[in-house]
């Protein structure tokens, strides 16, 4: 039997005035470190407290801004006076701020910094403890949380790079309670292992989700671990004890198996380009002394007796040859001048005295006839003709 | 594992050798054909070495006991 029901807002009233009237709440100095910090265009900063246990919401209304006497940001260590109301709206207590002070230096950052220093005066950064991490890792060790992002990223990275890498994953805390103590366990338990390297982070978070990385027990399981470690813990800009211990850093878990899976196929390229190079300089060997060979063969021939006696005939031959072409040569330009010749005599033949209708004259025995006294009549005379002759009889001398 | 890791890395830098010595041109050609032979067995080694079966993610329990993640 239900006696009695109220509403969500009689409910939310009640407690509200049950924190009204506590004066602690009303009146309360809260110290912690100050994440998620926002502006707000209205000019009511909203920010949250929180420490290694818990976190606590807050805002400063406009109105109380006179309260703080310094821009306040992210990680900043602060003492925040106020009170701590309900906020009916959404059912949730908040911290309303009417001052805020600074911290001094932030106390996890105070415990990092010892940590650090004492670690670093130990020598467990030193670069000559560090291991190299294998380029050829077959089995490779996680340490991290079994669900969330890094380790699928992990298993996505590696599969995509070499599905033949055999990965093992201790399933740790990383955050909480017992976290430093179940990765501190996760390291040696893998090391028994005779694994290739080990992986050992989580993905990005507050420093206080981060913390187990900067714990002594984890610092000192990875500085102890015989086999190399790649730290992965958080973002790029989150650097913890565990980074500076490992025998890598890497920025990310991405980044963490990128470094410790190597890529199958660029080996595998890399293995054919080898032996392409080494066939290659084979055939060029090869060719190079055949050409050799070839070229000792076309010497060894040219010195031979035979090939001599060749080239002597040819030799003989050539000259043959060019007599016979100096002889044609001599015969053609004699020939040549006669011809010059005969022209010449052609033009001084007496024949060519006759055009203009003179003639020659001879006697019958063919001599020539220069006076009317060297024939008689009814002598036979041959009468030169530039065209032809004629044969007349004298019939007439006149003196 | 990680002797033969070594063997991996190794005999691929032994193949570069064996690669940098054959670009000599000084190396006889019977030379050139044992280095060659050598290359290639080494080549045929590290292909082994490659043990091509894929793996699935294990995941050791607090008995020290593996299985499939």
């Amino acid at each position: 039997m239900r006696k009695n029901v109220y509403t969500v807002g009689q409910v939310n009233t009640y407690i509200k005035n049950m924190f009204a009237q506590d004066f602690m709440m009303q009146h309360i100095c809260i110290k912690g470190e100050v994440s998620n910090c926002k502006y707000h265009s209205s000019g009511h900063i909203y920010f949250t407290m929180k420490d290694s246990t818990g976190t606590l919401n807050a805002v400063m209304f406009a109105g109380y801004r006179r309260g703080l006497k310094f821009t306040m940001k992210e990680g900043d260590n602060v003492i925040v006076t106020g009170s701590v109301e309900i906020y009916e709206r959404d059912g949730k207590y908040q911290l309303y701020a009417r001052e805020i002070e600074l911290d001094g230096a932030g106390n996890l950052y105070l415990r990092f910094e010892a940590l650090k220093q004492e670690l670093e005066e130990m020598g467990m950064f030193a670069s000559e403890y560090k291991k190299p991490i294998p380029r050829f890792a077959r089995r490779i060790g996680v340490v991290t949380a079994p669900t969330g992002a890094a380790v699928q990223d992990i298993r996505n990275i590696s599969a995509r790079r070499n599905p033949y890498v055999q990965l093992i994953l201790y399933p740790a805390l990383v955050q909480g309670e017992g976290a430093a103590a179940s990765i501190a366990n996760g390291i040696r338990a893998l090391d028994t292992m005779g694994l290739d390297v080990l992986i050992v982070g989580r993905g990005g978070g507050s420093i206080e989700d981060l913390w187990a990385f900067n714990e002594e027990i984890v610092a000192r399981a990875i500085f102890e671990c015989n086999t190399p470690v790649i730290s992965a813990v958080g973002h790029e800009t989150d650097t913890t004890i565990a980074d500076y211990v490992a025998d890598m850093r890497a920025p990310t878990p991405s980044a963490a198996a990128e470094l410790a899976v190597f890529d199958y196929r660029a080996l595998k390229e890399q293995l054919a380009g080898q032996y392409r190079r080494l066939s290659g300089n084979m055939e060029q060997k090869i060719k190079f002394t055949g050409m050799r060979i070839g070229q000792m063969e076309s010497r060894l021939h040219r010195l031979s007796p035979e090939s001599r006696m060749r080239e002597k005939r040819m030799y003989a031959a050539g000259l043959e040859q060019k007599i016979e072409q100096l002889m044609q040569k001599r015969l053609a330009e004699k020939k040549h001048e006669v011809a010059i010749l005969a022209e010449r005599m052609e033009r001084l033949s007496p024949l060519r005295k006759l055009s203009g209708g003179y003639a020659y004259v001879t006697d019958a025995k063919e001599k020539a006839l220069l006076s009317v006294s060297q024939v008689n009549c009814g002598d036979e005379v041959s009468i030169q003709l530039l065209k032809g002759k004629i044969k007349a009889e004298v019939t007439e001398v006149i003196q | 594992m990680s002797s033969q890791n070594g063997t991996l890395e190794e005999t691929l830098g032994q193949v570069e050798e064996i690669i940098r010595q054959m670009e000599e041109s000084e190396v006889s050609l019977e030379t050139s054909f044992q280095l060659y032979q050598q290359g290639v067995e080494k080549l045929k080694t590290c292909n082994m070495m490659l043990d091509e079966v894929e793996k699935k993610m294990l995941v050791l329990n607090q008995n020290g006991e593996l299985s499939e993640f």
